[in-house]
């Protein structure tokens, strides 16, 4: 699977930045695309959150044992 | 696991949150959105602006956050077995959205509330009606209501819930001889009975 870019902490501060948006900018476009904006970046978060879980594991599994 | 092997390197405290089951901060933060809704359906004329605001914010985070992970967890393996584990959690938001949506529906918050506080409402009420005119009662709770302008009417009492609406005010209206007088910025809206919800509009 493609790794995600970037990290879980700027996905989530994308998710969150939107809805500044969503108060201060209501219209007929922003507020169906910031919701979704949203969740987009949330689930980019979570995916690479998961993916730095299951990096951290795979490395500590081929580690030698000191 | 060998005897020598260390310990698997800590999670960074957000990555553990994402792909954690929803815990300590978002079920407490759904609750409380729970409870910000219910109050607000059980006061005429729904509750504070305020709290309204506070409680879209809340909702807005909450639904993202927990329908991410969900998502997420259902479309991989190492999330699905999390989501067998801990399904407790991950079934209580879901559970508390669905009765809280449900009761609202049915009126169930204001019928309540109203319903525990009718008899000391109504001893209110009768003890301003048959009181002097020009008295103004002096702010107070009475039943589960936070009351403000206390008055009496030509054929009964009036008072508002403190914190209730945005720019119109919301209060309980009791008038046994049927409808309250009409006034401007006014308009009453029958409930049972003697009983009207009063709206003083800005």
């Amino acid at each position: 699977m493609v790794r995600v870019p970037g990290e879980p902490g700027v996905w989530v501060f994308v998710a969150v930045a939107q809805m500044i948006v969503v108060f201060f900018l209501p219209g007929n476009i922003i507020w169906p695309a910031a919701p979704i904006l949203s969740l987009l970046a949330m689930i980019a978060a979570v995916t690479r959150a998961y993916q730095d879980a299951e990096r951290l594991r795979t490395t500590d599994e081929h580690q030698p044992p000191t | 696991m060998p005897e020598n092997a260390s310990p698997p390197p800590p999670l960074p405290a957000l990555t553990r949150i994402l792909i954690g089951p929803p815990g300590k901060v978002l079920l407490p933060l759904i609750a409380l959105l729970a409870l910000i809704i219910l109050n607000n359906s059980s006061l005429p004329g729904g509750g504070s602006f305020q709290l309204l605001l506070m409680g879209l914010g809340l909702a807005y985070g909450t639904i993202i956050v927990w329908v991410a992970r969900f998502v997420v967890a259902l479309f991989r393996s190492d999330g699905r077995s999390m989501l067998r584990r801990h399904w407790v959690r991950w079934a209580a938001a879901p559970v508390m959205a669905v009765a809280v949506i449900g009761s609202v529906y049915a009126d169930l918050p204001f019928s309540a509330r109203f319903a525990l506080s009718e008899s000391s409402l109504e001893s209110l009420a009768r003890t301003v009606a048959s009181g002097p005119a020009s008295t103004d009662d002096a702010d107070q709770w009475v039943g589960l209501y936070p009351l403000t302008s206390i008055s009496r009417t030509e054929d009964g009492a009036r008072f508002l819930v403190d914190g209730t609406g945005f720019l119109n005010q919301y209060g309980f209206a009791w008038s046994p001889k049927g409808p309250p007088a009409e006034e401007s910025h006014t308009d009453y809206t029958h409930i049972q009975g003697p009983w009207y919800i009063w709206e003083m509009q800005w």
